[in-house]
């Protein structure tokens, strides 16, 4: 199984090879040269970080002996290889090969592997063992924002046909890129009429990792769009996730101030017309995490119109309670 | 209820006769004029005289056939037992010592009916059936009717449940069963048939009959009814056993009409139901006293050891209670034993004190390799053990940690004297917004709100978590220095946390370590510098705050009723979406045990020699005047996504209060 790693990675160097007599002249991670590039470093990598290969093949996420004694017990990778990427532990560059490879020859478990009273689930679990890999390693990718990140999680939301658990997975990692490629992307498919709405919601989320005045804007405008409840509720996620005011913290403080208070206002508009409970419920959490004092006058006028819905009102009303909690715990 | 006239008809009739010129005056009262059978008369000749004052004698004709029935005496009064059914004139002679003799015939007939036909269960719940019973039979209601058990213990130590098989299978079985007595109807004619009937039909498949006598079968499930035979029922009571071989549920509320009728060519000669309904299975909360605590002990490091949980556990356990240890090897190390029943209890009237039967819900966890599906099914099965399993392992929202119970308050002007029944669940989409939707089973929850005494069931948000358990969220907790309310709701905290964070930050130690030593060690600074840790962690919060708005609102909580300690979360990811779990562990996922916690030790930044997160819980936790120690769950629990309460149990003390107490 190390061997058709091993195969895949040496395609993807040989990639580079074929690609490095023209390396010196195009910029770095491009469209043309995102695949030689990453075969260029892969090799560096490689050498660099010996055990990493090894690492990245045993992950305890995917042993059913340990992951058959979680409280949830199945598959799961995503924090393992986040953390194994983030302390450098796995070069990004290696998640991404595989990735590219398809996870070709991993060395996924075996029915053997399972108790024998496990036989009857062993089929499901090892199923999930694959579709798990795929999705921590491409979060890991998104979260190290590495060169080729995009595309290649591009490529993985544009390819239709992928299913939409992994597609959804990609547009979620593609916003943890944070650059200007992704919310490009992210904003083609949400900009497509004819996309699933699955993946439109999961672009809408994943427009709220990237956190710029921008995807914000964007945002904010889908927020008016957006009449199916499915989609008010992701992009209520989405405005809260993007304006959070924990996460912006570290930001310019104006920029964050104004990149909240428009996420604030746009949710307010989004509780007065949202229907759906689970929509509006996403909209009163979101203005909670974004905690801006301007929606409070706002909802408190909300709450206090007549002419609105008494279930428009009660929940302007909560709403209000909760940003005044968040306000009072911000305050502390 | 009775559908034809049997209270006996209380009254007289009084005939004065003279016979002829010189004749004695014969007078005859009768009482009572109605009846069932057998009727006990008395014939009072008392009031007959002789115009000459001669002494006179009697002899009565009591049923009017023509033949007397008695010598003749100088008792005037006569009391007698109609033994049949029928009209009955009476007669009697008056004749005095020169032989004059006069003769009365009752003006009115004896009316006797002829069958009893009566049936008596521990209506008035004393835990003995004896006239007291006789009246409100049915229907059953909060304040009268008798009560069962599901059967569901292992009396005779089979490995199966008693229910389980058409037999009563020793004394102590018998005492699982309800007591029913079909009463003596002597003057039931011989060619009468006695039909006892159980209904309706979602009962009759839940329970089972047998006579008390030999514990001969009678009515099976299903079977509908049975008969008993004219000679049982006019040679004595009938005594039967009603077995519960189910219990409450989603498809049946309880309630089981036992009714005797009697019928004879065709004929209802009388018919009598009593209403009996089986007993709520009770499920204490976590105040309530320990009496045993449920633990896997792991050595084996292939198991993954919880050596230093265990030994914590069992060092500082209180006084009085009970450890007991779950085998590692035969449940393949899976330690959740929170997920994989709900501890609780039946109890019913009975005769010198209430009889309690365990009575567990095994809320199976699919692990599909072997794990703790069978502890409750196999090894804690005994002669006062039982459970329900009501299947449905396809969601984690079954499994016991997404079962908590609040203590008993009022909130709405509503009393909950045994607390109320919460789980998770719920419509709300995940963190980062996607459509998502998941929910107890209706299977489980319809058993859970049939149970009435602890609900309705009240739902709260979990959907949005990795397993879905509201322990992830809160737990009750006792508070040693409230009266009125001795209880807090301890709740996990993502801003406390973060703040405590901050404040450490702000005092120039962002490079305290947090996790010290182990595979997530990071710092503080790492932590707060994560944006879409923090942006995730935010969300949660919202989540938490929304499930406490509930709480607030369903219970009439306020903030003092909060005790918040902080704990970070994460996302993870299944089928594409984003569900959460706890990142530091949940120092709400604790084990309380009398007037002791045992907290998950969170392993936060270490601020002047000593934990910034263990302070805090400490001080918010102080109020409560409990005792608190800090446990290492980090490897052996927190890493497999579960904490401290998740791999425990407790069987907790049953209510002082009686369900069926006002």
């Amino acid at each position: 199984m190390t061997s058709v790693v091993t195969r895949t990675f040496t395609v993807v160097a040989a990639l580079a090879v074929a690609g490095a007599a023209v390396a010196e002249e195009r910029a770095a991670w491009s469209e043309r040269s995102w695949q030689s590039d990453l075969g260029a470093e892969l090799g560096a990598d490689e050498a660099a970080h010996p055990g990493a290969r090894e690492r990245l093949l045993r992950l305890d996420g995917l042993q059913p002996e340990v992951y058959l004694k979680r409280r949830r017990p199945e598959p799961e990778v995503s924090t393992e290889l986040s953390r194994l990427v983030q302390r450098g532990e796995v070069p990004a560059s290696l998640v991404s090969a595989l990735l590219v490879d398809e996870l070709g020859g991993y060395p996924f478990s075996t029915a053997e592997r399972f108790p024998a009273e496990a036989k009857g689930s062993a089929a499901r679990l090892m199923r999930m063992e694959r579709e798990q890999l795929r999705a921590g390693l491409m979060l890991a990718l998104g979260e190290s924002r590495h060169g080729s990140a995009s595309h290649v999680l591009g490529a993985i939301l544009f390819d239709g046909t992928r299913g939409i658990e992994e597609r959804r997975v990609a547009a979620i990692a593609l916003g943890k890129t944070r650059d200007a490629r992704a919310e490009a992307a992210l904003s083609r498919v949400i900009a497509d009429e004819k996309a699933r709405l699955e993946l439109v919601a999961a672009s809408l989320a994943g427009l709220g990792h990237i956190r710029t005045p921008s995807s914000v804007a964007k945002l904010v405008e889908e927020s008016k769009r957006a009449a199916d409840p499915a989609l008010q509720q992701a992009v209520a996620a989405a405005l809260g996730n993007a304006a959070s005011s924990w996460a912006l913290r570290g930001e310019d403080a104006g920029v964050a101030d104004e990149m909240r208070k428009a996420a604030a206002l746009a949710l307010v508009e989004l509780l007065a017309r949202a229907d759906d409970a689970a929509a509006a419920g996403a909209t009163i959490d979101a203005l909670q995490a974004v905690a801006h004092e301007a929606a409070s006058d706002r909802l408190r006028a909300l709450a206090d119109d007549n002419t609105r819905p008494a279930l428009v009102r009660d929940r302007a009303v909560r709403a209000h309670q909760r940003l005044e909690r968040a306000l009072e715990r911000a305050a502390r | 209820m009775r559908t034809r006239a049997l209270l006996m008809t209380t009254g007289a009739a009084l005939l004065v006769t003279a016979c002829e010129p010189g004749a004695p005056t014969a007078a005859l009262e009768v009482s009572p004029l109605s009846g069932r059978a057998p009727l006990e008369v008395l014939l009072d000749a008392s009031a007959s005289a002789d115009a000459a004052g001669q002494a006179l004698t009697f002899r009565f004709d009591v049923d009017g056939d023509g033949s007397w029935d008695t010598e003749e005496s100088t008792d005037s009064r006569h009391a007698a037992v109609l033994e049949r059914a029928g009209s009955f004139f009476a007669r009697v002679e008056v004749t005095t010592a020169d032989g004059r003799v006069a003769v009365a015939v009752a003006p009115a007939a004896v009316e006797v009916t002829a069958a009893l036909a009566d049936i008596d269960a521990d209506a008035n719940r004393d835990g003995i059936v004896d006239d007291s019973d006789k009246s409100d039979e049915e229907p059953w209601s909060d304040a009268r009717g008798a009560a069962f058990l599901s059967n569901w213990d292992d009396d005779d130590g089979d490995g199966d449940r008693d229910a389980a098989d058409e037999l009563v299978n020793n004394e102590d079985d018998a005492l699982d069963l309800a007591p029913l007595v079909v009463r003596r109807s002597p003057g039931l004619p011989q060619s009468a048939t006695v039909v006892v009937r159980v209904e309706p039909a979602a009962a009759a498949e839940r329970v089972r009959l047998f006579r008390r006598e030999g514990f001969t079968p009678f009515i099976d499930v299903n079977g509908g009814q049975g008969e008993l035979s004219a000679t049982d029922v006019r040679e004595g009571d009938v005594e039967l056993l009603l077995e519960g071989v189910g219990g409450r549920n989603a498809r049946w509320d309880g309630r089981v009409k036992i009714t005797v009728a009697m019928e004879d060519g065709g004929e209802l000669l009388g018919e009598d139901s009593v209403e009996l309904r089986v007993a709520p299975t009770l499920f204490p909360d976590d105040t309530r006293p320990a009496e045993r605590v449920y633990v896997m002990k792991i050595t084996d490091a292939q198991l993954g050891e919880n050596n230093g949980f265990y030994d914590a556990l069992v060092s500082g356990m209180p006084e009085g209670v009970a450890v007991y240890d779950v085998d590692q090897y035969e449940y393949w190390g899976d330690r959740w034993v929170q997920d994989n029943m709900q501890t609780g209890y039946q109890r019913v009237p009975g005769e010198g004190g209430a009889r309690t039967q365990l009575n567990y819900l095994e809320t199976q966890r699919a692990t599909g390799w072997g794990g703790l599906e069978t502890l409750v099914t196999d090894e804690l099965l005994d002669g006062d053990f039982g459970f329900a399993y009501l299947g449905g392992a396809e969601t984690s929202l079954n499994y016991g940690g997404n079962l908590e119970v609040a203590p008993a308050h009022e909130a709405g002007g509503v009393s909950f004297p045994f607390g109320r029944l919460m789980i998770g669940g719920g419509a709300g989409g995940t963190v980062l917004g996607a459509s998502y939707e998941d929910h107890m089973n209706d299977e489980q929850r319809g058993y859970l709100d049939a149970q009435e005494a602890q609900g309705p069931v009240m739902e709260l948000s979990t959907e949005w978590l990795a397993v879905g358990h509201l322990d992830e969220i809160f737990l009750f907790v006792p508070d040693m220095n409230r009266a009125e309310r001795p209880w807090r709701v301890v709740i996990a905290s993502p801003a406390l946390a973060r703040g405590e964070l901050l404040r450490l930050e702000g005092l120039g130690q962002g490079g305290a370590v947090v996790f010290e030593g182990r595979e997530l060690q990071t710092t503080v600074s790492e932590i707060l510098a994560d944006s879409d840790l923090m942006a995730f962690n935010e969300a949660v919060q919202a989540r938490i705050d929304g499930v406490r708005e509930q709480l607030m609102a369903e219970m009439e909580l306020a903030d003092d009723d909060f005790v918040e300690v902080p704990v970070l979360h994460q996302p993870h990811f299944y089928g594409g979406r984003d569900f959460s779990s706890a990142y530091s562990p949940g120092i709400q996922n604790l084990v309380p045990v009398l007037n002791k916690l045992f907290i998950p030790d969170p392993e936060g930044p270490d601020h002047l020699g000593k934990d910034a997160w263990q302070q805090r819980t400490v001080e918010n936790l102080a109020a409560t005047g409990l005792e608190l120690e800090f446990v290492d769950i980090f490897d052996s629990y927190h890493l497999l996504m579960g904490e401290a309460h998740c791999g425990t149990n407790i069987r907790h003390t049953p209510y002082e209060k009686e369900w069926w107490t006002p």
